[in-house]
């Protein structure tokens, strides 16, 4: 679905990517781990077009988008989150959902002539997207008054409802309660079942190894291994550069 | 006479409301801190009354008015589109000392320092609106549509769109959204309605001249729109009224008419930093002044 072709972004002399290849399959859970700053948000960054590679490619479902900005990435079929939560502040939990939804938003004239409308499926989409992650009864409720976990789970349900056949989570369950993060691996391995395909940066070993299929192991900007969870675990390489063993 | 007084204020106070409404969808809905709306306003008023002097009606001239400050708006977004929080309000005070030294050094267009003056009441479909309670008709009837417009595009997707550009801009275009068209159409629907009002403001003074478009002028506007409160319609109408009334009261404490132009000015950055200290959402924003 996704293949990275030795891809590089350096910040003056450090590479924070260096000469990366790898590919993402379908209807799978991918892992990327990795120490701190191995290069895996920098990886995200240049897949969704908020950073410019220096070399390299990246091909999506047979479409280089290695040159698109965030917006072609998006609609191109790559949705995500970041690291830190970023959410609409001012905007209730169900607005967020809609944004992300509604692709006939920006059309000016459309929407001035009263023409674009939030759709009844729409809305039904919203309300099945918090009803998964157990947040429908507070669907407008102000995002910024609710707990870091809960605008976890709007950040990850937005992501769901933006049209999209990647998913890319960028430390989805950092710094949340652990009945919030077994809601949320609960979650992805609904959602595997049903056929997404999520690639996902995560430091919690227990956490990835319990639901993912492949593990790309990064250290110092370069891709050291990939595999099985398994595999990995057992990986000399990567119990050294990421277990520190 | 007082009713002739009363007529006055209201007519100011849907000016300014236009005015300010439409700089509340920059500033409140869109995150773009705006410091160019004078300019706006004053193209909208030189043009309109360039054009009606020229023998064009005054419903084209008015409707132009809006369109070319629309122009300028859209084309000003782009070279500042990468510009945020202060760089963009420097940018855009630039663009206001551009366009005012455009008014004072372009003599064959605009008479320069001088300004022009004899500006001809509207006339529309042969109707001579002489009167000041047919101006006020008028200035209500666009003052009404401007907000039943404006509160119907933040109202709509569209809205919600400017809204998370304010919030968070990357996360605006992660979803698909081209954030600079946003941003450019924001700036043109803005300044589009400040033309329009730099318009109704000429042919009701009927004398306009480059020092009515100083950066001095727009205290009151962004007085209104962070008193009124950042994305709030309704504040910001509230806060046009009471932003224009109160500076009145001097006139009946007996203070001396020299002095009230100055008093205003007092009044109105006081309200502002008392705002700012005390209730940095204004009278009903719903954003807290970042």
């Amino acid at each position: 679905m996704l293949q990275i072709k030795k891809l590089t972004k350096k910040f003056g002399g450090v590479k924070a990517v260096d000469n990366c290849s790898t590919s993402i399959k379908e209807n799978m859970i991918t892992a990327i781990i990795g120490p701190n700053g191995s290069g895996k948000t920098t990886l995200f960054n240049l897949i969704s077009g908020t950073l410019k590679e220096n070399n390299g490619r990246i091909v999506f479902n047979g479409e280089d988008i290695t040159h698109y900005s965030p917006d072609k990435v998006s609609n191109a079929g790559i949705a995500r989150i970041f690291q830190q939560s970023s959410l609409f502040w001012n905007l209730t939990v169900r607005e967020n959902l809609l944004i992300a939804i509604n692709q006939d938003d920006t059309k000016f004239w459309k929407n001035l002539l009263g023409l674009t409308k939030y759709s009844k499926d729409q809305y039904k989409e919203v309300k099945s997207a918090l009803s998964l992650i157990g947040m429908f009864e507070h669907q407008n409720k102000i995002v910024k008054n609710l707990s870091y976990g809960q605008q976890r789970l709007v950040e990850i349900a937005r992501s769901l409802v933006n049209p999209h056949k990647l998913l890319m989570l960028d430390e989805p369950v950092a710094g949340v309660n652990p009945l919030i993060r077994k809601n949320i691996s609960n979650l992805l391995l609904d959602l595997k079942k049903k056929g997404e395909t999520i690639v996902l940066i995560e430091h919690d070993m227990d956490f990835v190894l319990n639901i993912v299929d492949h593990v790309i192991v990064m250290d110092e900007g370069k891709i050291i291994a990939e595999g099985s969870p398994n595999k990995i675990k057992n990986n000399s390489k990567v119990l050294e550069a990421y277990l520190g063993d | 006479m007082i009713e002739s007084y009363l007529i006055h204020l209201l007519i100011m106070i849907g000016i300014y409301l236009i005015l300010a409404v439409a700089l509340q969808l920059a500033i409140g809905y869109t995150g773009l801190m705006n410091l160019g709306h004078i300019a706006f306003f004053a193209i909208g008023a030189y043009v309109s009354t360039i054009f009606t002097l020229s023998g064009i009606p005054f419903l084209l001239a008015f409707i132009f008015a809006g369109i070319i400050a629309m122009i300028f708006g859209y084309a000003l977004a782009y070279p500042v589109n990468r510009l945020k929080g202060d760089y963009l309000a420097l940018a855009t005070m630039a663009f206001t000392f551009v366009i005012w030294s455009l008014l004072i050094n372009l003599k064959g267009i605009t008479k320069g320092p001088l300004g022009i003056a004899n500006i001809p009441s509207p006339s529309i479909f042969g109707f001579q609106l002489i009167s000041p309670f047919h101006f006020l008709i008028l200035v209500i009837i666009i003052a009404v549509l401007t907000y039943y417009i404006l509160h119907k595009i933040v109202r709509s997707p569209f809205g919600k769109v400017l809204e998370a550009v304010r919030d968070q801009e990357l996360t605006t275009k992660i979803l698909g959204k081209n954030t600079l068209k946003m941003k450019s159409y924001a700036f043109a629907i803005s300044a589009f309605f400040a033309g329009l009002s730099g318009s109704l403001y000429a042919h009701y003074i009927t004398y306009i001249s480059p020092s009515a478009f100083t950066i001095l002028e727009l205290l009151p506007i962004l007085a209104i729109v962070i008193i009124g409160g950042l994305g709030s319609l309704r504040g910001t109408a509230l806060a046009t009224v009471i932003l224009i009334l109160l500076p009145e009261s001097l006139r009946f404490i007996g203070v001396s008419a020299s002095f009230i132009g100055p008093a205003r000015q007092f009044v109105f950055a006081l309200l502002l930093i008392l705002i700012l200290i005390y209730r940095p959402k204004g009278l009903m924003g719903r954003v807290d002044i970042d």
